[in-house]
């Protein structure tokens, strides 16, 4: 899915309001949203839920794309930002969850458990962090492309996916060293 | 970007990892086949047609007239046509000549001295459209029911030709005074042109409304 890298965000002549272009750019880039939202989600329903939910938004604000940034990127952003909101969400049921259970440790999940220790680690950064990563790491995406799906300047990428990069390698090390094992989100726009 | 060193071997390691789990997580599943936004695009899709054509507040009222004139019998009637595309074609030409004929009627009070406010001639001009259809389905309507019960049984003509047999529904055919006219035969008037119109006047304007920015 991910091996040849022919980025539709390369090839020009998508009209902002046009239906056609939209299906056209919907069949180019699902299978790579779909790819960075199961990474940095938990499951596959959560990341199918952002993907439709993603797309209905960029379907609504197609009129006033602007060409000036690649359609993938765009369409990227878009789709961390629901990905962030949606973890947001399901931080708090973590929260409430724990509460519910008096402080009882939660029961593992069995889809997580099976997991690469790396991505699970990954998923435990700040989403945009993460996010970083998964579109360095696993599109191939320069620091434009990068910033562009951000929504940060292009000379922060850089700084962020070292710390990212940093963040994630102590983690694989000793993951208590990390803050928690959940969400941490406010620090996205520590390096802005 | 060119990995270098421990920190290389880490990026290897990193794309490696991403690329199985991608793989072994697969291609989105079937929802993904037939994408939400489809959805929103037919919706658009259908509002767009539908207000190039008439316009919002006639849009409402084509639909407060198959609403409320009983559905696809009335249509049918109104229209002479079983073909739901034509129904529509048919109702909108209807319409669109109202609009017309209370254009040009308006056209010819705005002359007079007295000014009006812009609010209350917009309200009477929805009344004028109003009764105008309305009137226009009753005589088709009419025409169509005589036409049928030409062909059909001398009961069936009985009931059409004389109309008091039933005051409370059928008095309303044919007077085509916009209030609650359009009813069916024995539904009587369940409301008036003028109410409908706003009614689903305000539907359409909610299917325009512009859609929230997704805050990318």
């Amino acid at each position: 899915m991910e091996g040849s890298p022919q980025p539709e965000r390369e090839r020009p002549g998508y009209r902002p309001g046009s239906v056609e272009d939209f299906d056209r750019l919907y069949e180019a880039t699902n299978h790579r949203l779909f790819a960075t939202l199961v990474t940095l989600l938990r499951d596959r329903d959560a990341a199918e839920d952002c993907l439709q939910e993603a797309y209905l938004r960029a379907f609504r604000a197609w009129q006033r794309w602007r060409a000036d940034a690649p359609a993938e990127a765009w369409l990227h952003r878009i789709a961390i930002n629901v990905a962030v909101s949606y973890r947001r969400r399901e931080r708090l049921r973590e929260v409430g969850e724990l509460i519910r259970r008096l402080g009882l440790p939660p029961d593992p999940d069995p889809a997580e458990l099976v997991v690469p220790e790396l991505v699970r680690e990954l998923r435990a950064l700040p989403s945009k962090h993460a996010a970083a990563l998964v579109l360095r790491h696993l599109h191939g995406y320069s620091n434009r492309e990068i910033a562009h799906a951000l929504g940060v300047p292009e000379r922060t990428i850089a700084s962020r996916l070292a710390a990212a990069r940093n963040r994630l390698q102590a983690r694989l090390v000793d993951p208590s060293e990390a803050e928690s094992g959940t969400w941490q989100e406010p620090s996205v726009s520590s390096d802005k | 970007m060119k990995p270098t060193g421990s920190n290389g071997d880490f990026e290897r390691r990193l794309e490696r990892e991403l690329r199985l789990h991608v793989a072994s997580a697969q291609e989105p599943g079937r929802r993904a086949a037939r994408p939400a936004y489809l959805a929103a695009s037919r919706r658009g899709g259908q509002s767009l047609t539908t207000s190039g054509i008439l316009g919002k507040g006639a849009a409402g009222l084509v639909a407060a007239v198959l609403t409320v004139g009983g559905g696809s019998a009335v249509a049918m009637a109104a229209t002479g046509s079983h073909n739901p595309g034509e129904l529509v074609q048919s109702v909108a030409q209807i319409v669109a000549g109202c609009k017309d004929k209370v254009r040009v009627d308006d056209h010819d009070k705005s002359t007079a001295p007295d000014v009006d406010t812009h609010a209350a001639s917009a309200a009477r001009n929805n009344h004028g459209i109003g009764q105008c259809v309305s009137s226009q389905v009753n005589h088709n309507q009419n025409g169509e029911r005589h036409q049928q019960a030409n062909g059909v049984t001398d009961a069936d003509e009985r009931k059409t030709a004389s109309p008091s047999t039933s005051p409370g529904t059928h008095q309303d055919h044919g007077q085509g005074n916009g209030s609650g006219s359009v009813g069916a035969p024995g539904q009587g008037g369940s409301g008036n042109g003028t109410g409908g119109q706003s009614d689903h006047g305000k539907a359409g304007d909610h299917g325009h409304k512009p859609s929230p920015s997704p805050h990318p």
